[in-house]
């Protein structure tokens, strides 16, 4: 055994040697991402202003074409870089690439030392955000706030767009994080919600000279029709209706009254449901099964990723999908081309009035934080009182007036250059979102439904104009009417998710295949509640409840 | 006595570097197991006196205890031993079929194609097999040329399996008979000679001459591959999976990164991997156990 | 048996040519399936957009399209990030082989005390690790974070290598090694004198592997180096794979129109990547070839 520890002794010896080589070999290389650059400017003499330094660390925009590192070269930076410099503010960035930015941030915390002064937390876990803010990692901005903003933060917060406080409060009280905020309205101040419906093959109709479908019957019939008709006339009945039966959140589910997901917020009447209970459940699976017994339903894209669902797009086979009600992104792919009608919730049950699913007018998303580490918080207030303003908030989402947008007949801000980003990285002619938003810089968005309507088509104009007062409704991002859990009730969410979901995904799947039975209806429901399903509804509607509450 | 022992030092002065840096890069790091006894998240200390939240084997039990236990634990072990019994000796046959090609340019050729799917990565690969199996593509083609009725291979569990275990065979056999020829490459060519001087024809020479060369290399590999018994491959699983076919396709590693979407597993997916490592690390003494009872070839 | 076979020796030669046949035609069914994968992605990567995304190419490029390549050449980025990987890989192989050999020498010596502990020494990492954070602190503390040996250090000693060298060496007869010592050599001596000569198959194994692990690697420098100027060459890839997978669902109107447009343009670019990170790479392996031929170590065994 003696022979054995000397070496063990020796290993450890050269161990330490080892590190503290390393050590001195790369001590000039830590920190220091992909894209720093000390601004020049020191201080604003004319204002008699002290500069205040700050590092921030964020993503790197994942646009191709229009890149953070040519900002120099878009007149909307030099406008914020102004702003920011009238501030007094001095900024040195890192951004790291996106894709790499999760595994980047979760190390750094978990490091704890030298972190940024602002940093785009975005990236991290519901669990280990609110632990990092429980630890004082990041601060509490409200005390913050009151004692150093000029006012710009609160009036964002509280009048332009009162619904972020209720999404950014935590259950103590405090706030830890920034975020973007967007509010889209049409005619100025009607909040205007863009829908997730069915859309289908508007030239096929014309072609094969069928009515526009009034019911789910109909509908069924005309993607029926559309395959023995062969619509796309490559002599091949391989006209399809992609959809996936496994979550709530295709649009048909919707016209049974269903929920969005396995959990799910009626904000009209304030309540959690969830479509397993819901009366239209069975009905719902049961036209499923017809579709799938015809041959209408694609079951080979179940699960399918992005390419291959946009493989039978270009292929010209997709007769109806799920998707916004105002894409115009599907049509050009489509070999051939072709043109997407969106419907109307149709009437699939007698007693059950069809829901619309909606993309709510309020967003909220992303977290930019300040940390414990942050030498000037005041500065650090400074950059998000000048982030939160209503000039910074017109160059991220319009850019510069004459340049970027114009505003119409009445009043409202539309875009002038419709072409690609490769042309507007070209023409330097970029917004603000594009340059930066997501990175460092929160998105403050005032949007308008005018713009969005420009160069539509009128069947999709009338629908959005029909959708803007629609109800019911439920909603795509439930999560966006729940307010921050606390740590037992995250606790129990995240236990409960996971093997939740898995059933509910594979029991929905097998239901519409019709590789289960509806008859043993209360055995599924039984184990559904097993695996937590009240629980979780009794959870979120106290998110709920609270999210409400918040003034 | 003092000849052994200077015998032995200057052996292990030879192994010095590797050890030490075995023990920097793999030991040190291990600390982090201990999570799996905590309620982790980053930017926690590992260890603090008040700040820890230890909760003991809570992970381990709700592991145990959860609804998908059994199927996880069954589809994991069974797509790995589907694997080892369908796709073990592949690559050693592949390797005594190239040995026995006279050496030309058609054998180069042949050995650097069958390498290269190990170079296309799993995303293309998973999206060729789902476009292969699809209800149109080419597998139902076949079937339908011999007058079956196409299926639909994506949607039913009963076919994953096999296209997993085809998939993956095809994947790594030109890749691992690397090994292989290496080892035979080094067989004394008297020794054929030899043989046939003796008129032992070539399935004898194949028997008698190759295939124990390449022994050590079976055996070795053979115990690794039971001591890799419990872990499928759930990067490529997670590209051509669906609800549909959870029931033979989730394994640990899909449930884990379904779980991890969710956040905060740090802690829980550390203690279901620390399970299976046991799991793997005892299957893997056991087969080195039995391999050296048995045979002459064991790791220690 | 073999006497039956010494009275006939004609069948031998005549059944040998049938085999041979089988055999050929055997080895050209496994070259076409493994081989078209591959060159369905180069197709792939010069056919138009439109036909890929549609999966029409099946035999032959469909349209003519060469912007994606244009696009990478025409990438600085792109090039920093190959000089990177050859770094990688050169500094990489070098130190694996190096240590394979010696970690596993040793092992294959009986009169080693307390070999058995060494081998459980080498095994039990191989099953346990401390996971990411451990090692990313360990690596920051060693000041290695963001630089280029933070991927070159940690990765410089392969346990599965020892293993699979220490195999090999075990083959050797042992009369080679007494030899040596009668002529006094040192252990040092007989590995790199007498052992390494004779071991080429297993040192070009070890380099290939070495070689194309290291090549294909990507986790370390995601973990470790988030300065894009260090990227290795297959970041390039991890990137647009990774951009590909995106949820569209959880995105808003606006941002799914940027997302759909960058997966369309990657689902070709894709491919072109793919053919451009590979290439070089397997065009090393006729390189390492020559080392597996039968009878290759003839005369290093002659001697």
């Amino acid at each position: 055994m003696k022979k054995w520890k000397k070496p063990f002794v020796s290993a450890m010896m050269a161990m330490v040697l080892i590190a503290s080589v390393t050590a001195c070999n790369s001590g000039g290389s830590n920190g220091g991402g992909a894209d720093s650059k000390k601004e020049e400017a020191d201080g604003n003499p004319e204002t008699g202003q002290k500069t205040g330094k700050l590092r921030l660390l964020g993503p790197a925009g994942s646009n191709k074409y229009i890149k953070f590192e040519d900002r120099e070269k878009y007149p909307v930076w030099k406008e914020v870089d102004k702003m920011l410099t009238d501030a007094g503010l001095q900024l040195d960035y890192e951004l790291v690439p996106a894709e790499q930015y999760k595994v980047t941030i979760q190390t750094r915390m978990a490091s704890g030392s030298s972190l940024p002064d602002i940093v785009n937390i975005s990236a991290l876990d519901n669990t280990t955000v609110l632990n990092l803010a429980k630890q004082g990692v990041l601060l509490d901005l409200n005390p913050l706030i009151e004692k150093y903003s000029n006012g710009n933060i609160k009036k964002m917060y509280n009048e332009e767009m009162p619904f972020a406080k209720k999404s950014t409060t935590s259950p103590d009280g405090n706030m830890y994080w920034f975020s973007n905020l967007h509010k889209k309205t049409y005619q100025g101040n009607i909040p205007a919600p863009v829908s997730l419906t069915m859309l289908l093959r508007k030239d096929w109709l014309d072609k094969l000279n069928l009515p526009v479908p009034k019911t789910a019957e109909e509908y069924s019939q005309t993607l029926k029709a559309f395959r023995e008709k062969d619509a796309n006339g490559n002599g091949k009945q391989d006209e399809v209706l992609v959809y996936d039966p496994s979550a709530f959140n295709g649009a048909i589910a919707q016209w049974f009254g269903l929920g969005t997901d396995i959990t799910a917020v009626d904000v009209e009447n304030k309540k959690v449901v969830s479509p397993w209970y819901q009366d239209g459940i069975k009905d719902y699976f049961r036209y499923l099964q017809q579709l799938v017994k015809e041959g209408v339903l694609d079951t080979s894209l179940i699960g399918a990723t992005g390419e291959q669902k946009q493989q039978k797009m270009t292929e010209n086979q997709v007769a109806s999908l799920t998707d916004y009600n105002l894409e115009t992104y599907q049509e050009p792919t489509i070999n051939g081309g072709g043109e997407f009608l969106p419907l109307m919730p149709l009437q699939a049950v007698d007693n059950i009035t069809p829901a619309a699913q909606l993309e709510p007018p309020f967003l909220v998303w992303q977290k930019y934080a300040i940390t414990k580490d942050c030498k000037d918080v005041e500065a650090a207030i400074k950059f998000f009182d000048t982030i939160y303003s209503e000039k910074y908030a017109d160059l991220l989402y319009w850019g510069i007036e004459g340049q970027t947008y114009k505003k119409d007949a009445n009043g409202a801000k539309v875009y002038i250059n419709n072409v690609s980003e490769e042309e507007l990285a070209k023409m330097g002619q970029a917004t603000g979102r594009q340059l930066f938003g997501d990175t460092v810089f929160p998105r403050v968005q005032f949007a308008n439904l005018e713009f969005e309507l420009i160069d539509k088509p009128q069947h999709k104009i009338d629908n959005e104009l029909n959708i803007l007062n629609y109800k019911p409704y439920f909603v795509n991002m439930n999560d966006m009417y729940l307010a921050i859990p606390d740590d037992q009730q995250l606790e129990k969410k995240t236990k409960i998710l996971t093997n939740l979901t898995t059933y509910s995904q594979e029991l929905a799947t097998k239901l519409a295949l019709g590789q289960k039975s509806l008859d043993n209806w209360d055995q599924y429901i039984s184990e559904l509640k097993k695996l937590g399903l009240d629980d979780l509804i009794e959870i979120n509607q106290q998110l709920l409840d609270r999210y409400n509450s918040i003034q | 006595m003092s000849f052994r022992w200077r015998d032995n030092m200057q052996l292990y002065l030879i192994m010095l570097p590797v050890l030490v840096h075995i023990f920097i890069f793999s030991y040190i790091p291990m600390y982090g197991v201990i999570i799996a006894f905590q309620n982790y998240y980053p930017g926690k200390p590992f260890f603090s006196l008040h700040d820890t939240d230890w909760v003991g084997f809570r992970h381990f039990i709700d592991f145990f205890n959860g609804p998908y236990f059994g199927r996880l634990m069954r589809n994991t072990f069974l797509l790995s031993f589907y694997f080892l019994v369908f796709g073990f000796w592949v690559p050693i046959l592949f390797a005594l079929l190239l040995n026995e090609l006279k050496s030309g340019i058609f054998k180069k050729y042949v050995q650097t194609a069958s390498y290269l799917p190990h170079f296309i990565s799993n995303v293309v690969v998973a999206g060729m097999v789902l476009s292969f199996i699809n209800t149109d593509g080419i597998v139902n083609a076949i079937v339908k040329l011999f007058g079956g009725t196409p299926v639909a291979l994506n949607t039913e569990p009963g076919y994953f399996p096999a296209i997993y275990t085809i998939t993956s065979i095809w994947k790594s056999f030109g890749w691992s008979s690397i090994l292989y020829l290496a080892a035979m490459s080094s067989v004394d060519p008297h020794l054929y000679e030899a043989a046939k001087m003796d008129g032992a024809n070539r399935f004898k020479q194949m028997l008698h001459i190759t295939l124990p060369s390449i022994r050590p290399t079976i055996f070795i590999l053979l115990i690794f591959a039971i001591g890799n018994l419990l872990s499928a491959n759930s990067e490529f699983i997670l590209l051509i999976y669906n609800p549909m076919v959870y029931e033979t396709a989730d394994v640990i590693g899909t449930y884990l990164y379904r779980d991890g979407l969710l956040g905060g597993n740090f802690s829980s997916g550390t203690a279901v991997g620390l399970f299976i490592s046991l799991l793997n690390f005892t299957l893997l003494y056991i087969a080195n156990s039995l391999s050296r009872k048995y045979s002459d070839y064991a790791l220690w | 048996m073999a006497a039956s076979v010494r009275r006939n020796p004609n069948k031998i030669k005549q059944g040998s040519v049938a085999v041979d046949i089988v055999l050929y035609a055997l080895a050209l069914f496994i070259c076409l399936i493994t081989l078209y994968p591959f060159y369905l992605v180069v197709i792939m990567s010069i056919s138009s957009p439109t036909e890929v995304a549609a999966m029409n190419v099946f035999w032959y490029p469909k349209g003519f399209f060469l912007d994606s390549y244009k696009l990478i050449v025409s990438d600085t980025k792109m090039w920093w990030a190959y000089s990177n990987t050859l770094i990688y890989v050169a500094a990489g192989t070098l130190l694996n082989c190096l240590t394979a050999v010696l970690g596993a020498y040793p092992l294959t010596v009986r009169t080693l005390k307390g070999r058995k502990w060494l081998v459980a020494f080498l095994l039990i990492p191989m099953y346990f690790g401390g996971g990411l954070i451990p090692s990313y602190l360990l690596v920051n503390k060693l000041g290695l974070y963001n630089t280029m040996f933070a991927v070159i250090i940690p990765g410089m000693v392969s346990i599965w290598n020892i293993i699979l060298v220490r195999t090999f060496f075990t083959t050797i007869p042992d009369g080679l090694k007494e030899s040596a010592f009668i002529d006094g050599a040192s252990h040092l001596q007989l590995l790199f004198r007498v052992i390494l000569p004779i071991s080429k198959p297993i040192l070009a194994v070890i380099a290939i592997y070495s070689v194309v692990g290291i090549w294909n690697s990507w986790f370390d420098a995601l973990v470790y180096l988030p300065n894009e100027k260090l990227h290795p060459l297959q970041m390039y890839l991890y990137r647009v794979v990774v951009q590909q997978s995106v949820d569209l669902k959880m995105l808003s109107l606006e941002d799914t129109k940027n997302a759909v447009a960058n997966m369309l343009s990657n689902i070709q670019l894709k491919y072109a990547i793919i053919v451009f990170t590979t290439l070089p790479v397997i065009f090393t392996y006729p390189f390492f070839q020559k080392y597996f031929i039968k009878g290759a170590l003839l005369g290093s065994l002659k001697e």
